[in-house]
């Protein structure tokens, strides 16, 4: 019986992993279509009246327009997440270096305040280097998004620990509440409120599952208060099997 | 050491035993028969012996009678003793072959003998025979008759034999009795040894087989008793084992599977969390900005006064919109929801409750719902059971096609659940839809004929699958649908610790 217990239990356990990212792909698509009726409906009203409406109509249909974008990012983002596990595994050769400096570059053409230092004592690896690039993207993008200061100053250091490569991200942002260390991981958490931002609040959680899906680990250190945020990402050195 | 070598070690041993009792009992027969023979040998001997002695005691007696009577017939029993001396003699020679002590006594006594015939008794006989042929004769039986019982050189003889005959017996007797002597210590010490050996070997075959059997015994019902702890999900339990036997590997194999399984069980317990979790986060986070829309196009609405209808149908449209978002987020909800609240029992009628559903759903006028007319007393979570009915009942109604709808509902107590039936005269459910339509969102018909979130049946079979019943649908297109359920008699929902 213990056997067959077993494979059960390991049966049931697939399922409903499948049935997890079947549930919320399909909660986020059927949440789609009425999200997208709102906002062609919205567009199609805001035709229809012309331009000389009341200010405060105007300002209620851009609010309107604001908040249906903000739904549809919330759900664009739980599409990703439970895509996690299907999308971007294509897997190559990293030169860790040329790689960073190639995704540092938007954000510094972007922010001229941004500088991005680099340091790596590892030349590179095989992996899902598009995997690699989101998560590392997420966090500088992070970074920026919760400064306090002028200017950013982000280092990213790569060393190697036993398994596992070890990325640091280091910003010079306001840092963490300590209590907060787990909770910016969770889905739609902000740090500010949704309103006045872009940030919904599904980039960390994005990158946590990335790294959990390699089978490597995110974390955040929390320095004492005023001296920025260190996120630690373990990424497996091991090149990923072929599915 | 393996079990298996235990019961070989402790039979072999026995059998060991056994094999040295039943050598132990042959070789002492063997000294039996060998000492008997012996012992008969002696026996033999001494009376050949005996007999030996009495023909030359025969013999003499013989010659003495012929000596003083001179009769010829009295001379009969000394011939008589010398032949029989003469064959006992024989059987003596040949009875003590293997023993040259009593022939070198044998010699002696024949030496003796012989020269008592040679030189006393021949001569004797002889000279009495002729006694009377003159006073030469008579001289000659006087010297030599002088010389026998005179000299006694006849006696002398007579008591070497006896001496020799005597040692003889003596010795054989002495042989015979320690023969007996000797058989019998050693009988005595193989009878004491065999019955030693049988009982230590019985000891030893019953302790094996009480050892073994109990530590078998004592391990296997740990065993089962882990077995039957992981059957009923309790995966806490470890074996301990000390033994480096076949059940030592058997335990270990079932510490790690029952880790294994208590590894994947806490997964995905784990899962089924996150997955309601997240369920309940997502939705929760998306009522927000829905309200605000739902707000806006309120506001907008009052404001903007005066427009087309064009405008209005659009913006009724968009709150249309906004009210399906809201009913599937709040399907979403409701169905993460199930199994995460401990729901109180109670005890009802059936009838009664689907008598309340009934009104609550208020059908129209060509929509009838028939129920049981027997009352059925249910102990049970009354608003899972009543979730479950509304759903089915009023999908029964929704979906239906024909002018004069009708949904019974029929309830049976079937062993340990209730069977619960709702029939519909509907359009019916083509086969390849049977499975999907318990999906989430999922429904047969497009989105905007008819006002559904598709969620509903996944509820019901989420319900169902928590309080451990099973649900199956019975449908043709054309022909109706039959939704049927098992409902266990009030066994009380497992709750996932939140």
């Amino acid at each position: 019986m213990n056997e067959d217990a077993l494979a059960q239990c390991q049966n049931e356990l697939s399922q409903e992993k499948k049935q997890f990212e079947e549930f919320i792909y399909l909660v986020s698509h059927d949440l789609n279509a009425p999200i997208r009726a709102i906002s062609n409906l919205s567009v199609w009203i805001a035709e229809d009246l012309g331009n000389d409406i009341p200010a405060d109509v105007k300002q209620h249909i851009n609010l309107l327009q604001a908040r249906t974008q903000l739904l549809e990012r919330m759900l664009g983002a739980i599409l990703t997440l439970s895509r996690v596990a299907r999308t971007d595994l294509e897997i190559g050769y990293v030169e860790l270096l040329p790689f960073l400096e190639k995704l540092s570059n938007p954000f510094r053409k972007e922010q001229v305040s941004v500088s991005i230092q680099i340091r790596s004592v590892v030349p590179g690896l095989i992996t899902y280097y598009q995997k690699l690039q989101t998560v590392l993207s997420e966090l500088i993008t992070n970074a920026i998004l919760h400064t306090d200061k002028e200017k950013v100053n982000i280092a990213v250091v790569v060393t190697q620990t036993g398994e596992f490569l070890k990325f640091e991200i280091i910003d010079n942002g306001p840092g963490l509440p300590a209590d907060v260390s787990e909770r910016i991981f969770s889905l739609f958490y902000t740090a500010k409120g949704k309103e006045g931002n872009q940030n919904i609040g599904a980039g960390l959680t994005i990158a946590k599952k990335i790294a959990n899906f390699v089978g490597g680990q995110l974390a955040v250190d929390i320095p004492p208060e005023g001296l920025g945020c260190s996120f630690v990402l373990y990424w497996p050195r091991k090149e990923p099997e072929k599915v | 050491m393996k079990i298996i070598t235990k019961i070989y070690l402790s039979i072999g041993f026995i059998l060991l035993v056994f094999v040295f009792v039943t050598v132990a009992y042959f070789i002492q027969s063997n000294k039996v028969d060998n000492a008997i023979d012996e012992v008969l040998l002696s026996t033999e001997i001494i009376q050949a012996n005996s007999n030996l002695q009495k023909a030359v005691l025969d013999a003499q007696a013989g010659m003495r009678g012929y000596l003083l009577s001179g009769k010829e017939n009295y001379v009969e029993p000394y011939y008589a003793g010398v032949a029989e001396y003469l064959i006992e003699l024989n059987i003596l020679r040949k009875l003590n072959q293997s023993k040259p002590a009593n022939i070198g006594y044998l010699n002696q006594i024949d030496q003796q003998f012989n020269n008592w015939n040679d030189s006393i008794a021949s001569p004797l006989i002889e000279a009495k025979r002729n006694v009377n042929a003159g006073p030469k004769a008579q001289q000659e039986y006087n010297r030599l008759y002088y010389k026998t019982y005179t000299r006694e050189e006849g006696k002398t003889r007579i008591d070497r034999i006896r001496y020799f005959t005597d040692l003889i017996e003596k010795v054989e007797t002495r042989n015979k009795k320690a023969l007996v002597g000797k058989l019998k210590t050693s009988q005595n010490l193989t009878d004491l040894l065999s019955l030693g050996l049988t009982v230590l070997a019985v000891i030893i075959g019953i302790a094996t087989a009480l050892l073994l059997g109990k530590t078998i015994k004592k391990r296997i019902l740990s065993m089962q008793k882990l077995a039957s702890n992981l059957a009923r999900g309790n995966f806490e339990m470890k074996l301990t084992d000390h033994d480096h036997d076949e059940l030592s590997s058997l335990s270990a194999d079932m510490n790690v599977m029952a880790q294994k399984l208590q590894n994947s069980f806490a997964h995905l317990k784990k899962m089924n969390q996150e997955l309601d979790q997240f369920a309940y986060v997502v939705s929760h986070d998306l009522k927000a900005p829905l309200r605000a829309i739902n707000n806006l196009a309120e506001w907008i609405d009052e404001d903007i006064g005066e427009t087309t209808p064009e405008i209005r149908k659009n913006l009724s449209l968009m709150r249309g919109r906004v009210h399906r978002l809201e009913n599937l987020i709040n399907g979403i909800l409701a169905y993460s929801r199930i199994g995460r609240t401990k729901i109180e029992q109670n005890t009802f009628d059936l009838r009664e409750l689907l008598q309340e559903i009934t009104e609550s759903l208020a059908p129209l006028p060509n929509q009838k719902i028939i129920i049981p007319t027997e009352p059925l007393q249910i102990q049970t979570e009354k608003i899972l059971l009543q979730q479950v009915l509304v759903n089915l009942i009023s999908n029964g109604l929704k979906y239906n096609n024909k002018p004069n709808a009708e949904v019974s509902v029929s309830a049976e107590l079937n062993g340990k659940n209730y069977l619960i039936r709702v029939a519909d005269n509907g359009p019916g459910i083509p086969p390849e839809y049977h499975e999907k339509i318990f999906g989430v969102f999922q429904t047969i018909e497009a989105r905007d004929t008819i006002e559904s979130t598709g969620i509903g049946l996944a509820i019901v079979k989420k319900i169902i699958e928590e309080k451990h019943g099973a649900i199956r649908v019975d449908s043709e297109p054309g022909q109706g649908t039959t939704f049927s359920f098992t409902w266990p008699l009030s066994q009380p929902v497992v709750l996932a610790p939140i």
